[in-house]
């Protein structure tokens, strides 16, 4: 059974530059106009739950938008079975100047449920939210946490039979963020129907069995999750992440060749968690003495700085150098890191040579451990 | 035309709950730190009264009888159609928030402003009408038609409203066209003069204006002036005239609002 079926999809938006003016588009008849979906066809099955992934711009928000029926598709046929609730803007329909309670009651019948489905609901909602004696305050006394608390509280407990979700985890505190990724997990095994849009790819991951990827409004890809996300990751994101050299002004040191060495002491770029690493870089001096610093940093895929280092001042003079890198071992990071390195005067003020994105990957046992930090922990084990 | 299946979604429970509550919301969002709140849908039409006695009794000395109370009944109405004409015309682009997120009938959204301003227009009927009692003016026979004066001037802005508000959404000088209307269109409205006023062989032409079969049903009801059925008629079918065409053309495009506010 499906629950949701899109055949051929096309939707158009007319770019209006500024306010449109009545005479402006009588004199100015044309308008730039660009395909937001274009031919998209897919379906998902009742009680299933798909990720859908892409840049921004991709399409991604106008094809929950067109699903949820909060704008209609220029061509092609949408059907949907059974309710649909969307949580695209939490808390978008809340009046400022009513109370919290009246707001549950207003949001509610804008979403097409009846006071009487709602007034059963009603307490839920609030224990959900924990908002306290808020409830019956206005909304403009609000903190934006508590709007968002509400908003999704009062979303998730109508219940709906397909659930839209656009990127509302990023929202809240850590707390409520978890709170609410159970409650979506609950709501899962209900067999009810999600669709999940986000940029936060591990929660995709989490979540979903099936991903499509998006790109200027077509399917350009779908499958697992895995397999689409890492797609996704090395023909969108890592696009972007490619090696690049910046050089300072004042070229008087550059660096020459970059090294990654193994426990086997073997050049390689494939290593292993817990592998000691050792990593070379070579430069060459053309100015003369010069006490100059060099620096070295680490990221993960999605460019969270993982580490950085430098060195104290090294007194180099005319002529080629090496510097020896060691870490002891590699942390519990699965796949790519990358690195960056440096050279900069002592005071670390002018650059002299750099190299991002330096890339190598790393393949773990994740039996042992999983995190970002290796804290070391050993055990033992005794019979009393 | 207007599809049956759609007119009998219009009287669910659901929508007419959710009528209310964007009722409740276009009232409490209008009034949000408003000292007298509801007072002043009495106190506009109360203050253009007065200053319109002055000007009309005192300094150009018009002889009607009445004359403020006359001035009253024609007021009301004015008030409350050009009130609902200027809010309803922006009323989509003002309610945007849940236009662009949420999925619901969007004409919901004129048809609300239309009555939070006839919960007004009715809560300003009230003194007024207790003012004609104790003048011993009222309760006249023809107080029974209130109901459906006020169910024709309804019918009328709601239609101009559909059309005015669905045509606003993509040109802002909708507003503007609107706003000037409304100038003109008061003093070709017998509101500080009678009908009677009118030379006979224009009437027609100036009953084409719909307020001026409104106005004059009002006026009927309230002091037993004059009635001229003809400018009511033409009232009634253009009221009509203009639900059914706004209606359609407010659903044709209400499917892309969302896109365009």
């Amino acid at each position: 059974m499906d629950a949701i079926k899109l055949l051929n999809v096309s939707k158009k938006y007319t770019l209006i530059q500024g306010f449109s003016s009545l005479i402006k588009t009588l004199l100015f008849q044309k308008r730039q106009k660009i395909l937001a979906l274009n031919k998209i066809t897919f379906s998902v099955k009742k009680g299933e739950t798909v990720g859908i992934i892409g840049e921004n711009g991709s399409g991604k928000s106008t094809l929950l938008k067109v699903i949820a029926g909060i704008t209609k598709q220029d061509k092609g046929e949408i059907l949907v079975d059974g309710r649909v609730g969307s949580l695209i803007e939490l808390g978008a329909g809340f009046h400022p100047d009513m109370t919290g309670e009246e707001n549950i009651y207003s949001n509610a019948a804008l979403l097409g449920y009846t006071k009487e489905e709602i007034g059963e609901r009603y307490n839920q909602i609030v224990d959900f939210a924990d908002i306290g004696n808020y409830i019956r305050q206005p909304v403009k006394t609000y903190s934006s946490g508590m709007v968002v608390r509400l908003g999704f509280a009062v979303a998730i407990h109508l219940n709906p039979d397909v659930l839209l979700i656009d990127e509302v985890f990023s929202v809240g505190d850590e707390h409520f963020q978890r709170k609410s990724i159970a409650k979506i997990s609950e709501f899962q095994k209900k067999d009810k129907t999600l669709v999940l849009v986000s940029h936060n790819l591990f929660l995709v991951k989490e979540l979903c069995k099936k991903v499509y990827l998006l790109n200027k409004g077509r399917i350009v890809k779908s499958g697992e999750a895995v397999d689409v996300i890492n797609h996704y990751l090395h023909h969108y994101v890592l696009d972007e992440k490619a090696t690049f050299r910046k050089r300072g002004k004042s070229k008087k040191i550059l660096i020459k060749k970059i090294e990654f060495i193994g426990d086997t002491k073997r050049k390689k770029l494939k290593f292993k968690i817990n592998e000691p690493l050792d990593i070379i870089v070579t430069y060459e001096n053309r100015e003369g003495n010069l006490p100059s610093s060099f620096g070295i940093s680490i990221t993960d895929k999605n460019g969270l700085n993982l580490y950085g280092f430098s060195t104290d001042p090294i007194q180099t003079s005319k002529g080629k150098g090496r510097v020896k890198f060691y870490i002891s071992s590699l942390p519990p990071i699965e796949g790519k890191l990358y690195f960056s390195f440096g050279i900069a005067d002592m005071v670390r003020t002018i650059r002299y040579d750099s190299i991002e994105n330096q890339e190598i990957e790393v393949k773990g046992e994740p039996t042992f451990y999983k995190g970002i930090v290796n804290f070391n922990c050993r055990y033992e084990h005794k019979r009393l | 035309m207007l599809k049956l299946r759609e007119m009998s979604d219009f009287f669910s429970s659901q929508r007419i709950w959710l009528l209310w509550m964007l009722t409740v919301r276009e009232l409490k969002g209008r009034y949000k730190s408003s000292i007298l709140g509801f007072l002043w849908a009495i106190i506009n039409p109360l203050f253009q009264m007065i200053v319109l006695t002055i000007v009309f009794s005192l300094i150009l000395k018009v002889q009607i009888e009445n004359y403020p109370l006359f001035l009253f009944s024609g007021l009301l109405p004015w008030t409350y159609f050009a009130t609902t004409l200027m809010i309803g015309t922006s009323s989509l682009t003002s309610n945007r928030d849940i236009i662009k997120k949420v999925a619901f009938p969007r004409e919901l959204i004129p048809f609300s402003v239309v009555l939070a301003n006839l919960v007004h227009f009715t809560l300003a009927l009230i003194p007024f009408l207790i003012i004609l009692i104790f003048l011993g003016l009222a309760p006249q026979k023809s107080i029974i038609f209130l109901p459906l004066a006020i169910l024709l001037e309804t019918t009328l802005l709601t239609g101009l409203i559909l059309l005015t508000s669905s045509l606003q959404i993509l040109y802002r000088d909708i507003s503007f066209i609107v706003v000037a209307a409304l100038l003109m269109l008061f003093y070709l409205t017998p509101v500080f003069y009678p009908l009677s006023f009118v030379p006979e062989r224009l009437q027609l032409i100036y009953s084409l204006n719909p307020m001026v079969g409104v106005t004059n049903f009002f006026q009927y009801i309230f002091l037993g002036s004059e009635i001229y059925l003809e400018g009511i008629v033409i009232s009634l079918l253009e009221s009509i005239i203009f639900f059914l065409f706004g209606f359609n053309i407010f659903k044709a495009r209400s499917l892309f609002f969302s896109d365009w506010v």
